[in-house]
């Protein structure tokens, strides 16, 4: 008898089957079904009570099982072993991914003779939607353009530089609208009524806008598909705290937000892109002023917990209600604030803010309470060795 | 300290951009402007122009900024006349590249016209 | 090394080709076209001269499928092609367009398939043959240098030294790809099967 173990006990035998995250079923010589274990019971909705003893047929009423039941006499009676996949038969065995059935399992199956055993075989079923989804979709991408399959991988990456290529196009025109429309404005060549300053106003506020989205859409774009160039350092948090919030200075002024900085005593370091990074405190400390209230106060912040550094940014706002919560982080959402100061937003912070954070092997997250306010945290682990060799791990595989 | 600014050679190949920089220099700066829309133009008529700061675009068609300037340079009477060149690319190294090209600064683009101004001047005080 | 008599050989060869007859017929109605396959010849040889014939007229990497057995003779069984065959004939069969240059996960599986069907056939025939159960393992697919394959093959228990080498011909929408199928077997395992032979010869004299 083989020994793979030195567990006997059935309890826990069972108990190791029912983890499986592939379905098993036994079937007799009648190909009536002996087990199945609790990864069917999930997929399919039916009780294993309800179909010992039950031929495949019955469980299986709406499937075409004319292969499997060929491959499962093969294993009973000639003991051959059989793979089943979708490429020549689709298979639909009425098994889907959750309780509410949103989503019909492509399954996989591999069949055997139950060695050691008075004939009897197992019927391994593997979930391959993804994997065949996935193929699909790479396929029809390959069929479209006539591609090979490298070439269609190429594709995606063809997009990246499309997208770069179609930023660049759209900010040159961009920027000479935001240089006239500034002097216009600015009445360097001449006076305006109130009613032409406003129109201008309006039209330089909505240029400026759009480049900024323009520049996050690349940047994102260029973070996701892993082009963009992090330039990794020891930095001092320190340094990085001081110029977020003199940064913040003039900003503070128009808005009427006071920022202010609680350094660490003990200073850290941390290796991490220094302009990313502060790109993402300035984002974070502009959300909080954005949903604060005049003249309130917005505190910046670092505190080491074991080996990593705790950035925070409190404000005492409105607070985010707790049905967006769960998208805040999704691209182009945005929260109305109380007066209006988040219209020239584009939605893409916070989404650069996390992709930034976790090339850092960081962390985002937030507390927020409606109407007392909220505090964003931004853990980054403290420079060392792994760390350092982690990160660098991740901008290579993008 | 150098003499006043006032005369200022410009060199941009994009029309839009010229316009834009040219009300920054003269309606908001004060200074005199003498635009040209390619480095050629800008050779044949310095001499008779005789700035007290050149301006250049870096990637133009045809000759480039810094190959224009060199080419400036070659005039004894200009060896030595302030060079500024405006670019896109503000890597360190680039700067550094273009300073040894003969310019004294390098300024970014896009850049804020109500500024332009401005920072010409802080860098003409800069100047030894 | 024992070689196989021209009886034996006979034999063997008119079971495989019953065997990849039946394997034919149930991929025909799988891909629902005609599909033929025949085993022209077969050989007993050693690792060595089987690792040169399979890589004789490529340079490539062979693209297949292992499948292990046990009965009465026991080993692996692989059916393999070079990797350009194997891309074509599993586009053929999949009615693919796509001229991509390397088998996806998809038709990995594709090929897993195919293969299991015509090992399967081939081990039943003999299994049928010699009146006794051969039993198989789940396929998997194997790519790689002849080397790399036959490396992979070997287990803790089992050295194969002796080669049953096939080889096979598919005839597919009027393409002909040419394959191998390979019985890696140790020392013990060809006896057993030779004196198998001998025995069914001895009852239809």
């Amino acid at each position: 008898m083989k020994q793979h173990s030195s567990i006997n006990n059935i309890e826990i035998l069972d108990s190791i089957i029912d983890q499986t995250v592939h379905g098993l079923i036994v079937l007799d010589a009648e190909l009536k079904i002996q087990y199945w274990n609790q990864w069917m019971e999930s997929r399919s909705g039916i009780y294993s009570y309800e179909v010992i003893n039950q031929s495949i047929d019955h469980v299986f009423a709406n499937s075409n099982l004319i292969r499997i039941k060929g491959a499962l006499r093969n294993a009973i009676d000639k003991g051959h072993s059989a793979s089943l996949s979708q490429s020549f038969s689709d298979f639909k065995l009425g098994l889907y991914n959750n309780k509410q059935k949103t989503l019909e399992i492509i399954p996989q199956i591999a069949i055997s003779p139950l060695k050691d055993s008075s004939k009897l075989c197992l019927m391994q079923i593997t979930d391959v939607s993804a994997a065949v989804t996935r193929e699909r979709l790479l396929k029809s991408i390959a069929n479209e353009a006539h591609l090979g399959k490298e070439a269609a991988e190429n594709l995606s990456q063809l997009k990246s530089s499309f997208v770069a290529t179609v930023s660049h196009e759209l900010r040159t025109p961009l920027t000479s609208m935001i240089g006239s429309l500034g002097l216009l404005k600015g009445g360097v060549v001449g006076d305006f009524n109130d009613a032409q300053s406003n129109l201008l106003n309006i039209a330089y506020r909505n240029s400026e806008l759009l480049l900024s989205l323009i520049n996050s859409i690349l940047d994102l774009e260029k973070i996701e598909s892993g082009t963009i160039e992090f330039n990794f350092k020891n930095i001092s948090i320190n340094d990085l705290l001081e110029q977020a919030t003199s940064g913040m200075a003039g900003y503070g002024e128009q808005v009427d937000i006071n920022f202010t900085l609680t350094l660490l005593k003990d200073d850290l370091t941390v290796y991490g892109d220094y302009d990313k990074l502060l790109q993402v405190l300035n984002n974070l400390l502009s959300n909080a002023a954005k949903f604060s209230q005049k003249g309130q106060t917005v505190k910046l912040y670092a505190k080491q917990i074991k080996h990593f550094v705790r950035i925070g940014v409190e404000d005492k706002g409105q607070g985010i209600p707790e049905a967006f919560k769960s998208t805040i982080y999704d691209k182009f959402t945005q929260l109305e604030s109380q007066d209006n100061r988040n219209a020239n937003g584009t939605g893409l912070g916070l989404a650069i803010a996390k992709l930034i954070v976790e090339k850092h092997n960081g962390k985002i997250d937030f507390k927020s309470v409606i109407g007392k306010g909220t505090t964003f945290y931004v853990d980054i682990p403290t420079a060392s060795e792994i760390n350092i060799k982690n990160i660098q791990k991740n901008i290579q595989t993008g | 300290m150098p003499k006043t600014l006032n005369k200022i050679l410009y060199v941009e190949d994009e029309q839009d951009i010229q316009a834009i920089a040219q009300i920054a220099l003269e309606a908001v700066g004060g200074f005199t402007l003498k635009t040209f829309t390619n480095g050629y133009d800008a050779i044949e008529e310095i001499s008779s122009y005789k700035p007290d700061l050149i301006l250049l675009d870096v990637m133009m068609p045809g000759i480039d900024g810094p190959s224009t300037l060199k080419k400036i340079r070659k005039n004894p009477e200009f060896e030595h006349t302030p060079a500024i060149f405006m670019t896109a690319k503000v890597q360190p190294e680039e700067v550094s590249e273009l300073r040894e090209n003969g310019a004294i600064d390098v300024i970014a683009k896009p850049f804020d016209p109500m500024e332009l101004a401005n920072t010409i001047k802080k860098i003409w005080e800069n100047l030894d | 090394m024992n070689k196989l008599n021209e009886l034996q050989q006979d034999i063997l060869t008119e079971a495989f080709n019953l065997g990849m007859g039946s394997a034919a017929a149930s991929l025909s109605e799988i891909v629902r076209s005609e599909i033929s396959l025949s085993v022209p010849n077969l050989t007993f040889i050693d690792k060595h001269t089987a690792a040169e014939r399979l890589s004789q007229n490529t340079d490539s990497d062979l693209s297949g499928v292992s499948e292990g057995f046990t009965g009465p003779f026991c080993g692996k069984a692989l059916l393999l092609f070079p990797a350009e065959q194997s891309l074509e004939l599993v586009r053929l069969m999949l009615q693919d367009s796509v001229p991509l240059e390397s088998l996806t996960a998809f038709e990995e599986e594709a090929l897993n398939e195919i293969g299991n069907i015509i090992l399967n056939a081939g081990l039943g025939s003999l299994a049928d043959m010699f009146g006794s159960r051969i039993e198989t393992e789940i396929p998997t697919y194997t790519h790689g240098s002849t080397k790399e394959i036959f490396e992979a093959q070997n287990s803790a228990n089992s050295l194969h030294d002796v080669v049953l080498f096939l080889q096979v011909d598919f005839l597919i929408k009027e393409s002909d790809i040419n394959g191998f199928v390979v019985y890696l077997l140790d020392v013990d395992s060809m006896k057993d099967l030779t004196n198998l032979l001998d025995v069914y010869l001895s009852k239809i004299s």
